[in-house]
C-alpha cells in the first residue's frame, strides 16, 4: 500500500477556474493507493487484514485508490465485488487511476471517480507511515507537517527563543526576563513569566496559551499588553489570548 | 571520578563564598579529598571565609600563567588534611580567567581530589563563566528574594547554555537549590518569599535551606567557615546540606519558625 500525496480535487478546480463560478472548492487529500497487481496475489486480503489489524483506527473508514496502471480488462460486477470486499474490511473504495478507457467505463458505472496519473514531477507513491505499536522504526509522516518548536526544559531568564514560521510549544517554567516569540501561536503547559510574543511577522490569527499567567507581555501580531495592563482576574489563571480587532482578549480556560 | 562542584548565584552578597567554604569543609570532614577554589579574581574573599589569608603566596592566576605550580599554590587547611585552598589573584582581573589553561588545572586536580568546589564571582561575565565552565553539578546560592531568584533562574540558562557539558552535549550540569539567609518569621509575615515560591520559580531540586543567622557573620569575622560552629543552626543547616549533596535522605529543617522559649522570648533571643 502507498498513499498519495497529489491533489486530485484541486488539479480539476485549476482546469475549471475561468469556466465555472461554481461553488466548488478545491481540497487535497492524502489517501492510500492499491494496486490491481498486487491484489491478484493470492494472500492479499489475509496480509491486508493482518495490516489493519496492528493500527485498526487508523484504517477505520479510510479511503482507497485503486490502480490500475499495468493491468487491462475487469467488468463493472468486478469492481462491484471488489468495494464489497473493502467495505468487510471497512475501507472505502472511492476510485481507479490509470488504467484503460474500458476499465474506466466500468468503474464508473459502479460510481467510483476516475483519477489522473501520476504527472511528471509529481511525488508519486510512498510507502505508507503507519502507527504501528511495538514498531522500532519511527514512521515517516504520510503528509509533511510544519512541527511546532518544542521546549522541553524550563526557559530561563535572559534567554530568548524564537519559533520561526512555526507555533512554539513549552512544557517547563517560563521565567522572568525571558522572551518567547513565534511566528505562529504559543502554548506554556507550565508558568508563562517572561514575554510572550506570538504572530511577530503579522499573523493575527496567533494565539498565546499558558497554564498560569504572570507574563511580563503578552503580544499578538504586535497589539501587546504589559502585565500592569492585563486584569487581575486572569493574572495567575489558565488562560487562553487571542486578538480581536485591535484588542487582546484574555480568557480564562479550564 | 573527581566531582567539579560550582557555586553560583548571578547576585552578589548571597553567601556563595560562605557556603563554598561551609561545603569544602562539610565534604572534609566526612573523609573527602577536597579542593576549594575562588573564582574571584580581583574580589578575593574565599580566603579569609577560610582563615588562609595570611599564608598565600600564589594564586589562581599564577597558576594558569605558568608562574607556579599547582603544588605550590594550594594551601592546606590547618583543621583538616584533606583539604585544600587555591585563592584568587587581588591583583589581577577575571580577563586572566582562561577556558583552555582552566582545563589543564581541572586535569591535574581531578587526579588527587575527590570534590573540587569552585567558588563563582558574581555576575554573569567571564569569571562566572569560567567557575562553571567545567562543573558536573551546581548549587545555585538564591535568598528569599525576586532579583536574586531571578539572577539565579538567569545563571541556570547559562549553565544550560555555556557550561561544557552544554556545548559538547553531554548529560547537563545536576542543579541544585541551595536557599540562605532564610527568615521563616519574616516569610510568615509576607516580607520574605517562601522556599516553596523559590522552588516553583526556579523547578530545580532544593539541596536545602540555611537559615539567617548572626553566625554566619560571626564565623566570617574570625575566619572559620560557619559549619565549624557546631551548634549554630546554619551549622547544621549546612551539614545536612553535605549530607544531601552526597545522597543521603535528611529531613529539612528551619522552615518553620523556631518555638522559643518563655525565657528566649523574653529576652528577644533568635538562634
Amino acid at each position: 500500500m502507498s498513499s498519495n500525496p497529489q491533489s486530485h480535487a484541486e488539479g480539476r478546480n485549476n482546469n475549471q477556474r475561468s469556466a465555472s463560478p461554481m461553488p466548488l472548492r478545491g481540497a487535497s487529500y492524502t489517501m492510500m493507493v492499491l494496486s490491481l497487481t498486487e491484489l491478484a496475489q493470492p494472500d492479499f486480503f489475509p496480509r491486508l487484514q493482518a495490516k489493519i489489524s496492528q493500527a485498526p483506527s487508523f484504517f477505520d473508514g479510510a479511503p482507497i485508490l485503486l490502480n490500475l496502471e499495468g493491468t487491462s480488462g475487469g467488468s463493472a460486477s468486478d469492481f462491484k465485488e471488489l468495494v464489497a470486499r473493502l467495505r468487510e474490511l471497512r475501507l472505502a473504495l472511492v476510485g481507479v487511476q490509470g488504467g484503460d478507457d474500458a476499465q474506466h467505463e466500468a468503474a464508473m458505472d459502479v460510481g467510483l471517480a476516475i483519477f489522473p496519473s501520476w504527472r511528471a514531477g509529481s511525488r508519486g507513491l510512498r510507502d505508507l507511515a503507519m502507527p504501528v505499536s511495538g514498531s522500532s522504526s519511527a514512521p515517516e509522516p504520510v503528509v509533511e507537517v510544519k512541527r511546532p518548536l518544542l521546549i522541553e526544559r524550563p526557559v530561563r531568564s535572559g534567554t530568548r527563543i524564537y519559533a520561526e514560521g512555526t507555533d512554539l510549544v513549552v512544557t517547563a517554567p517560563v521565567g522572568a526576563g525571558s522572551e518567547l516569540l513565534a511566528d505562529g501561536s504559543i502554548h506554556v503547559y507550565a508558568p508563562l513569566r517572561g514575554r510572550a510574543l506570538a504572530g511577530v511577522s503579522g499573523d493575527t490569527d496567533a494565539r498565546i496559551f499558558c497554564r498560569h499567567l504572570a507574563a511580563e507581555l503578552l503580544s499578538i501580531a504586535g497589539r501587546h499588553l504589559v502585565n500592569e495592563e492585563i486584569a487581575d482576574a486572569v493574572l495567575g489563571q489558565p488562560v487562553h489570548v487571542r486578538l480581536e480587532g485591535d484588542q487582546l482578549l484574555i480568557e480564562t480556560v479550564d | 571520578m573527581a566531582k567539579i562542584i560550582v557555586m553560583t548565584s548571578g547576585k552578589g552578597g548571597v553567601g556563595k563564598t560562605t557556603s563554598s567554604a561551609a561545603f569544602a569543609v562539610g565534604l572534609a570532614k566526612r573523609g573527602h579529598r577536597t579542593a576549594v577554589i575562588d573564582f574571584d579574581v580581583g574580589l578575593r574573599n574565599l580566603d579569609i571565609a577560610m582563615g588562609c589569608e595570611r599564608r598565600v603566596v600564589y594564586d589562581l592566576v599564577n597558576v594558569l600563567n605558568g608562574e607556579a605550580t599547582l603544588r605550590q599554590a594550594l594551601i592546606r587547611d590547618k583543621r583538616l588534611e584533606n583539604l585544600s585552598i587555591l585563592a584568587a589573584s587581588q591583583t589581577r582581573d577575571k580577563d586572566a580567567l582562561e577556558i583552555e589553561p582552566l582545563g589543564k588545572i581541572f586535569d591535574e586536580l581531578r587526579k588527587d581530589f575527590d570534590y573540587i568546589v569552585c567558588d563563582s564571582p558574581a555576575g554573569i561575565e567571564k569569571g562566572a563563566v569560567a567557575a562553571l565552565y567545567f562543573a558536573d553539578e551546581a548549587i545555585i546560592v538564591t535568598n528569599p528574594e525576586i532579583s536574586s531568584v531571578r539572577d539565579s533562574d538567569r545563571i541556570l540558562g547559562i549553565l544550560a547554555s555555556k557550561s561544557k557539558r552544554a556545548e559538547k552535549g553531554e548529560e547537563p550540569v545536576k542543579e541544585n537549590l541551595l536557599v540562605t539567609r532564610y527568615d521563616p518569621l519574616r516569610v510568615e509575615k509576607g516580607e520574605m518569599l517562601s522556599v516553596e515560591d523559590v522552588q516553583e520559580i526556579l523547578s530545580i531540586p532544593l539541596l536545602g535551606v540555611i537559615p539567617e543567622s548572626e553566625a554566619v557573620l560571626r564565623a566570617s569575622n574570625i575566619g572559620q567557615p560557619v559549619i565549624l560552629d557546631g551548634d549554630s543552626a546554619p551549622a547544621q543547616a549546612y551539614e545536612d546540606a553535605v549530607g544531601r549533596f552526597l545522597g543521603e535522605t535528611i529531613e529539612h529543617r528551619f522552615m518553620r519558625p523556631a518555638r522559643r522559649g518563655f525565657f528566649a522570648r523574653l529576652m528577644g533571643r533568635t538562634a
